[in-house]
């Protein structure tokens, strides 16, 4: 079930940059999106697998394909004339997953903590705790984040400095 | 006032005059640069006076830079005879020289004029903080900084190109220097444990005097190899510097910058620093004895391979290259074979007759409006008198005509040669040095009969020249005297009389290990003798090259140096750094954005042509990158 | 400790946690009220106020910053999120500094160029919280928040000229380069707690120090870490951006991020590697070798053959990281303190040239040849005066700062045994020799061009200043390399 569902995210990964047409590469984005939801729910992250779902899934992606529905689905132009780069990225993405399965030889994965307690783990309720408790720093920081990504966002959007 | 101010004044009047020249002079009347140009070297000359005649001695610190744990920089100053000795070539006779150039350079406008005299005096101060060092982080600041003020002096007419090719040349081979002086300090460093000179000396001189005979009279802390590899280091510092074999290639290029400058930096001064280093090093030297012999082998050949280029140059200051390279070979051999002294009171007679020579070639140069082909002189005997003298004074002591001053530092060291005993190395340097003294004469007389005798040249470019402003005339009477008296204070080559330079410079470089005998002196004034009748000869004879054409041409492109170097490694440069802008460089900056979708979609359409690199270029070598650290990364893990 | 949720934790706690990363609350506090003063006055008073407030803010947080240095025990916070240690707090004293230095330059630029000014200041604080956080970071999970941060914060600062296809393409060449970074760098991260099990970075070396040799994972993570944090401090072969986003952004962008995300980054490999992963140096030190080896190469050699002012600095740039990983290679408390104290003065020296060049910038936009300094020493001698120090520092001139930064490097450089590393630094400083006085010629050569370059007040205090560091700090370097030491310390056994 997990490699099937791994397969999947990056069966759309790879969808999302080779069709050329902008709404088909954001379906495979949905198709990722849904996958990886899979993952957490395999991973028995219950909360983050219904926000997976209902926020990137559902509300990101729906507003992405407004976007792309408002500006209309333009066929993204320009074919590579790089011919032998591609060749040799082919080769050197090769190469780099050939060295790293390699590297993997006879790896022996971490068992899971037995100290987790399995019955509250990935809860809303465990969550909650641990974002104000022990996450409080990472969890504040990550306002800061999209704080600052949104003041960006802002003013790269705006159209004119008169704006505001 | 205390010897250690003194000997910051030193430094600092140059230092002083720059600023005051960069800054202001070329806003102010001539009158101020003349003055201030020329006077500050004056000044720190007398303040070397003045430490010379108190006997001053001992090594100043100023200022501890960086004290943590092991490591400590200071900023010291060594006063020891020899830096003294040092210091008052470097402010004597460049004193003489600025106040030459102040006549010489008297057809530039007011800014180029307080720029020469701006770098002239950073030129001085660079030399002066060299000598007197007393760590080796100086001396490599000094060092580099002497490069950097000649590189600026020998560019200094930039519009020409000629100029500005030479000066990158002598700039390139002086940081190859560099590197050896920061590579070899480096060793020095790190088993020493210190950059003092005087605390790296210590650790290699014995914890009690040594008794009866010593041939190794030195401690060793860190092992041999390790020392003869910093000497080496060092040696090739000294090469770059010095101009010799096989870093010797910028020397006669440099011969672009005004003649003042050639005769301050490319005689006088700087490419005696090899010397000096040498001299300055010796108890490394004296340990190391491969890097030692490879001095006097490298001092040997230079001197005789520079002395037959000249003798088929025309151009009357490459001429005078030539010679410098092969008379700091000498200096080289001397210093090479344990003999400092005597290299260093050639260094001082050098400094003397080869600034003459430059000096009165620059009167001439002058007056024939920028001529230096020696072709196109001749006959100046009947119209340039004093200056026809002195440079007969200066050309007869290059050749070593007793009892001018050459006579007595060559004959020196040709002497001290022949007679060390036990050395086959020191044999064989002695009969290169006496084939080259022969060879000196003749191509010194050759330029000397073909510039100033006979008939004026059909194509002289000037049929009467004026005679040079007093300015220049007396620093050139000056050292005509000193070229023809400064012999009396060593006569040590007729093996009679007073050995002042060896005296005075026994505390910093050790006494003469070994005496001569007469055997030396009669050769000598054979040597001389040869020597001499050559010069004359020159008058009649052309140089035999002239009848084996492979060997002109040889010797006309000089031993094919530049060619080899520009085959082996100027071109492959060019191609690598060609090859860098044409595959690299420019597909980033000319080509077209088409991986950049978000840019094509926001309409941004001007973009595409404009300075713009493949982002997918980035990701190839980015992901190329990663593929060959894991390679690495594998076989260290596996290793 | 494994993080487990900790319920008993509470206000007190909190409140004292806070105390540790005093810095960076301090300036957060003061971006939270510059988004609000941003918000409140008009349009025209704005720019000002949130230049002052930016410029109180980091002022504030430089002295508490001092102050703990000072005075306070620094020690793990908030469940090892995040510590307020020297090495922290060294880190804090330079991203303050260096954004006071970044709004002194900039308010003149933006008025000259016409930008607005009030958000650029914002993102500059943004960026420097972005910067300390990573500095004080000692979980992965902080690590990469603070990476995001500063990063985002610098996209939209290189796309700041919005009207400016180079400023644009810069941001969006950045932003895909930057983000394939991170994905190498987040990848990494994860491999190394899955070898691990824990993400807390002292927690790790403690987990690791029985089995860490041999472990596939943890090999793979240090490769797609170090890979990705090579791309930050812009080492070769993953420097391709630099010169292309440094030629694009606006100046004062260009010299707040050659030195500031470039610190960053040092702190970053310095605490994950040295503090993280000290049972695998072998690793990680062979592979930091391979890219300080090629950065001092490829970063050298590219810089002779530049024509544009930024693209040589910015080839220079590279050629400085891998001088700086030659101390890190080398570790060891004499090491990092060679790494800290070069990064300080690195600062002073990178940031005195960029600003300087942003002077020459006039109302047709910026201008960065070699053309443009003709005569600069007699069109603005303090300008002349200061690029002249910043070069012959850059090149490692003495007694300036730069010489006594390689020289600290190189000596630990050659203790720890890299000796070959020192010799080609050395041969390659030397090289650099050649195109930073490629720089001074045009400046000092007599040209016919005599009209003054202006330079506003707060522009010259910061050039004035950062070339007084560069001088002073040379000659009395012993006091800050004692500060890296102690900077060090957290970090060398």
């Amino acid at each position: 079930m997990f490699f099937v569902a791994a397969a999947m995210a990056i069966l759309g990964g790879i969808g999302v940059i080779s069709f050329h047409q902008p709404i088909r590469s954001v379906l495979s984005l949905v198709v990722v999106m849904l996958a990886l939801s899979v993952e957490f729910l395999l991973l028995s992250a219950q909360f983050i697998f219904a926000v997976q779902i209902i926020v990137y899934a559902g509300a990101v992606m729906v507003l992405f394909l407004f976007v792309i529905a408002l500006l209309g689905p333009a066929r993204e132009l320009g074919r590579g004339r790089l011919r032998f780069q591609a060749w040799l990225s082919g080769l050197f993405v090769v190469v780099l997953l050939g060295l790293m399965w390699a590297m993997l030889q006879g790896v022996q994965y971490r068992q899971p903590d037995s100290k987790a307690d399995m019955s509250v783990f990935g809860t809303v309720q465990a969550i909650g705790a641990g974002l104000f408790t022990t996450y409080l720093y990472p969890f504040e920081l990550t306002s800061i984040l999209l704080l600052v990504a949104a003041i960006g966002a802002i003013y790269l959007s705006r159209k004119r400095i008169d704006d505001l | 006032m205390t010897d250690q101010a003194l000997a910051l004044l030193v430094l600092l009047f140059p230092v002083a005059g720059a600023i005051l020249l960069a800054g202001r002079g070329w806003r102010l009347p001539r009158i101020f640069t003349v003055i201030v140009g020329p006077g500050v070297v004056w000044a720190s000359f007398v303040c070397v006076l003045a430490l010379w005649s108190g006997k001053a001695h001992g090594d100043f610190t100023y200022w501890t830079w960086i004290k943590s744990g092991s490591l400590e920089v200071p900023f010291n100053l060594l006063i020891d005879n020899l830096s003294i000795f040092m210091c008052l070539v470097i402010t004597g006779v460049g004193g003489l020289i600025v106040t030459y150039s102040v006549g010489y350079m008297e057809h530039e406008d007011d800014p180029s004029y307080a720029r020469f005299f701006t770098y002239m005096d950073v030129f001085i101060f660079s030399m002066l903080l060299l000598v007197l060092a007393g760590n080796f982080i100086f001396l490599i600041v000094g060092w580099a900084m002497v490069g950097l003020s000649s590189y600026l002096l020998i560019g200094f007419w930039y519009q020409r190109h000629s100029a500005v090719v030479a000066a990158r040349k002598a700039f390139v081979m002086n940081v190859i220097g560099d590197v050896g002086m920061i590579l070899g300090t480096f060793v020095i460093f790190v088993n020493t444990q210190s950059v003092r000179y005087s605390e790296v000396f210590a650790q290699l001189t014995p914890s009690q005097p040594c008794t009866g005979i010593c041939h190794l009279p030195y401690r060793f802390v860190f092992d041999t190899p390790t020392l003869e590899l910093a000497a080496f280091l060092l040696l090739v510092g000294a090469v770059a510097k010095s101009a010799q074999i096989p870093l010797h290639t910028w020397l006669p290029d440099a011969m672009e910058g005004p003649t003042p400058v050639s005769a301050l930096i490319h005689a006088a001064t700087m490419v005696t620093a090899g010397v000096y280093l040498v001299g300055r090093m010796h108890p490394i030297y004296d340990v190391a004895v491969y890097a030692h012999g490879a001095v006097a082998i490298i001092g040997a050949v230079t001197a005789l391979f520079a002395a037959t280029i000249a003798i088929v140059q025309t151009d009357i200051k490459r001429v005078l290259a030539y010679s410098t390279m092969s008379q700091i070979g000498y200096m080289f051999l001397a210093v090479g074979i344990g003999a400092y002294a005597a290299g260093f009171f050639h260094l001082l007679s050098h400094a003397f007759f080869k600034a003459l020579l430059f000096m009165a070639a620059g009167n001439v140069i002058h007056a024939m409006h920028d001529e230096q082909d020696m072709r196109k002189y001749g006959g100046l005997w009947g119209q340039m008198r004093p200056t026809s003298i002195s440079f007969l004074v200066g050309s007869l002591s290059l050749v070593g005509v007793i009892p001018l001053v050459g006579f007595f530092s060559k004959e020196q060291i040709l002497g001290l040669a022949f007679s060390k005993p036990n050395d086959s190395l020191a044999l064989i340097v002695w009969i290169i040095g006496a084939v080259t003294a022969l060879i000196t004469g003749f191509y010194t007389g050759r330029m000397w009969w073909m510039s100033f005798w006979g008939k004026p040249s059909p194509q002289r470019p000037v049929e009467h020249p004026h005679a040079p402003p007093l300015v220049m005339m007396v620093p050139v009477g000056i050292l005509a005297v000193l070229a023809t008296v400064g012999g009396v204070i060593q006569t040590g080559a007729l093996g009679v009389g007073p050995a002042k330079v060896n005296d005075f410079l026994a505390p910093a470089v050790g006494p003469l290990r070994w005496e001569g005998d007469w055997s030396e002196v009669v050769i000598g004034l054979s040597t001389m003798v040869l020597a001499t009748g050559l010069f004359l000869a020159a008058m009649r004879i052309r140089p035999w090259s002239n009848y084996v054409p492979w060997a002109q041409r040889l010797l006309e492109r000089k031993y094919y140096f530049d060619e080899v170097y520009d085959a082996a490694f100027v071109h492959p440069m060019d191609a690598v750094a060609g090859f860098a802008l044409r595959g690299i460089e420019e597909p980033v900056i000319d080509g077209a954005v088409v991986d950049t979708g978000l840019l094509t979609r926001a309409g941004a359409a001007s973009l595409s042509l404009t300075q713009s690199g493949y982002f997918r270029n980035y990701v190839l070598v980015f992901v190329g990158g990663a593929v060959v650290a894991a390679v690495i990364l594998l076989l260290r893990a596996s290793s | 400790m494994p993080l487990t949720t900790d319920l008993s934790y509470n206000w007190s706690q909190a409140l004292a946690d806070l105390n540790q990363i005093a810095a960076i609350a301090t300036l957060t506090g003061f971006f939270l009220l510059a988004v609000v003063v941003d918000l409140v006055l008009p349009r025209s008073r704005r720019g000002g106020a949130v230049a002052i407030v930016a410029v109180v803010g980091f002022s504030y947080s430089l002295a508490s910053a001092t102050y703990r240095w000072r005075y306070a025990q620094g020690g793990p916070a908030y469940h090892g999120f995040a510590t307020g240690d020297n090495f922290a707090l060294f880190f804090e004293v330079l991203f303050a500094s260096l954004g006071i230095l970044t709004v002194a330059l900039s308010h003149s630029y933006l008025k000259r160029r016409g930008l607005l000014e009030s958000e650029f200041h914002l993102l500059v604080m943004a960026a420097v919280i972005g910067m300390m956080v990573l500095a004080s970071a000692t979980s992965l999970v902080t690590v990469f928040l603070g990476l995001e941060t500063l990063s985002i914060a610098l996209y939209i600062m290189c796309g700041y000229a919005r009207t400016e296809s180079r400023s644009q393409e810069a941001a969006a060449k950045y932003l895909l380069v930057g983000g394939f970074a991170s994905a190498f760098v987040l990848y990494g991260m994860a491999l190394v707690y899955g070898g691990s099990g824990t993400t807390v970075i002292p927690e790790i070396a403690k987990n690791l120090a029985s089995s860490a040799t041999g472990n596939p994972l943890l090999l793979l993570g240090i490769l797609l870490m170090g890979v990705g944090f090579a791309f930050k401090v812009s080492a070769a072969p993953f420097h391709m951006w630099t010169p292309d986003v440094y030629q694009g952004a606006p100046l004062p962008v260009t010299a707040f991020m050659s030195v500031g995300t470039k610190a960053a980054a040092f702190a970053m490999i310095i605490r994950v590697f040295a503090g993280g992963l000290p049972h695998l140096a072998p690793e990680w030190q062979t592979l930091l070798a391979f890219v300080a080896a090629t950065s001092m190469i490829a970063g050298n050699l590219m810089a002779i053959v530049q024509t544009s002012l930024k693209r040589l600095l910015a080839y220079s740039g590279v050629a400085q990281a891998g001088y700086m990983l030659i101390g890190v290679i080398a570790g060891g408390q004499n090491g990092l303190a060679a790494v800290l104290y070069y990064l300080f003065v690195y600062m002073f020296m990178n940031f005195g040239a960029f600003a300087v060049i942003t002077m020459l910038t006039d109302a047709d936009g910026e201008r960065d040849s070699f053309g443009d300094l003709e005569g600069l020493g007699r069109r603005n001698w303090l300008l002349a005066g200061a690029m002249t120090v910043f070069m012959l520092s850059l090149a490692g001139f003495p007694p300036s700062v730069g010489f006594f930064g390689k020289l600290f490097l190189f000596t630990a450089g050659v203790g720890a045994g890299y000796t070959w590393l020192v010799v080609l630094a050395v041969l390659m400083s030397v090289v650099s020799v050649f195109y930073y006085i490629r720089v001074l010629i045009p400046i000092w050569t007599p040209s016919p061009r005599l009209e003054r370059v202006p330079a506003s007040l707060s522009t010259q205090l910061a050039i004035g200043l950062s070339g007084v560091a560069s001088l002073g700090l040379g000659l009395y370097p012993t006091t800050l390399f004692i500060a890296g030491q102690l900077g060090a310390g957290p970090l060398s056994p």
